[in-house]
């Protein structure tokens, strides 16, 4: 029935664009477009033609392309994509109803692509089966797979408790800085008072070794951290353009 | 009958990951599930009959299409484990200590840990318990028959 209908909007020889019928017809239910028996539809074609004294090309072509949009639309809906794909190695894969800017596509026949495209969509999980031939199957795994597994994590366990014990080596008690009972409000607000007068000086970015006292990794850690806090209330931004490379600071608030 | 189990068989070959009675039911078309219950065992035996290099499996509920145990080792090259190599170092190192929490898988297997325990606990490899603030994880009855060991039997 479905065929019979586009069949007929198709050979109209009025003004009315099939185009605008076939889409017409599928919004309105009355066909459903992934039930249209193409063989059917070449053989309408070819008994009409048998019919006309003399070959009207107009028709023909009308007819090939409908078939195209048909074929092409049901192809997608059954998700054959991939297996026309596989019969065509050396080509290059064909792109999904893509328009070139230049090129006119009449607005209907672009509407029923765009329809068809909504459609499939929708009924996408319905479909959770998608009949493809090829497919890579996973296989089971193996006991001696799952103990050569082992031996590796165990291995991985070993070095990173070796690291471990190096580093915890090295540590020495009296030496851990504290940096949470260090950090105190007043060491922010003392900190956020010296950059304020150095740019009220320069008016230009800080570098932040000119805010250091003695320039060891302590008072570096200890300048830092208060650097942080204040970057992180909104009241500096920190550049470094490179790891290691110099730091600068920007005033963001200028003087509160 | 055999149209109905040959739907089944084909709905099994398409999905590697193996499907529920439900969803063999839903796109066979057929509703009695007493009826796919009896044709899956049919078909069960059908495969194990026929000395295939294929059998029909059901675990955890699910019916797969799988090859059998004793040709893994001729497909071991073509075909993809269905376990990653780094899940399963996490999954035997957990198997290894048989009860773990999992700060010390992540601490010892890196961040990535949590992703692999997700994955395993899912597939049902792994199950998860309160521990404190941490969770305890131990291997399962499913990863103990998939690996055919016994839980008494130490894996190192």
């Amino acid at each position: 029935m479905g065929t019979k209908k586009i069949y007929d909007a198709i050979f109209s020889e009025n003004n009315i664009k099939w185009q605008s019928i076939i889409y017409e017809l599928i919004r309105s239910k009355k066909v459903d477009p992934w039930d249209i028996d193409l063989s059917k539809f070449s053989e309408e074609y070819m008994s009409t033609i048998s019919k006309l004294k003399s070959l009207n090309f107009r028709i023909s072509g009308k007819v090939v392309l409908a078939a195209a949009l048909m074929l092409k639309i049901k192809t997608n809906h059954l998700g054959l994509d991939d297996f026309i794909l596989l019969t065509n190695d050396d080509e290059e894969p064909i792109e999904e109803f893509e328009y070139d800017e230049d090129v006119y596509i009449d607005p209907d026949e672009k509407r029923i692509l765009n329809l068809a495209r909504h459609i499939r969509h929708n009924t996408k999980n319905k479909y959770l089966i998608e009949p493809r031939t090829v497919r890579p199957r996973q296989r089971k795994v193996t006991v001696i797979e799952l103990m050569s597994a082992l031996k590796k994590a165990i291995e991985v366990d070993k070095r990173r408790e070796q690291k471990r014990v190096a580093v915890e080596k090295n540590i020495i008690p009296e030496e851990i800085f504290e940096a949470k009972n260090n950090l105190l409000p007043e060491q922010i607000e003392t900190l956020n008072k010296k950059i304020l007068e150095l740019f009220e000086k320069t008016k230009a970015k800080i570098l932040f070794d000119h805010l250091l006292e003695k320039g060891d990794e302590v008072d570096r850690v200890q300048t830092f951290l208060p650097i942080l806090h204040l970057a992180n209330n909104g009241k500096l931004s920190i550049h470094q353009e490179r790891p290691f490379e110099k730091i600068y600071l920007e005033v963001l608030n200028g003087r509160d | 009958m055999e149209g109905i189990k040959g739907q089944i068989e084909a709905l099994l070959h398409c999905r590697p990951k193996g499907l529920t009675l439900e969803e063999i039911s839903n796109h066979a078309g057929v509703s009695s599930k007493g009826l796919l219950k009896k044709l899956l065992n049919e078909l069960q035996e059908d495969y194990s009959k026929r000395a295939s290099g294929l059998n029909i499996i059901n675990q955890d509920s699910i019916w797969k299409m799988s090859v059998k145990d004793e040709h893994i080792e001729t497909i071991q090259e073509i075909a993809r484990p269905e376990i990653s190599k780094a899940v399963l170092e996490t999954l035997a190192y957990i198997a290894h200590k048989k009860s773990i929490r999992q700060a010390d898988v992540v601490r010892i297997r890196s961040n990535k840990a949590y992703g692999h325990i997700k994955e395993l606990i899912e597939n049902g490899f792994l199950e998860s318990k309160k521990d404190g603030a941490s969770k305890k994880l131990c291997p399962t009855r499913k990863f103990y028959e998939y690996f055919k060991l016994t839980e008494d039997q130490p894996l190192e």
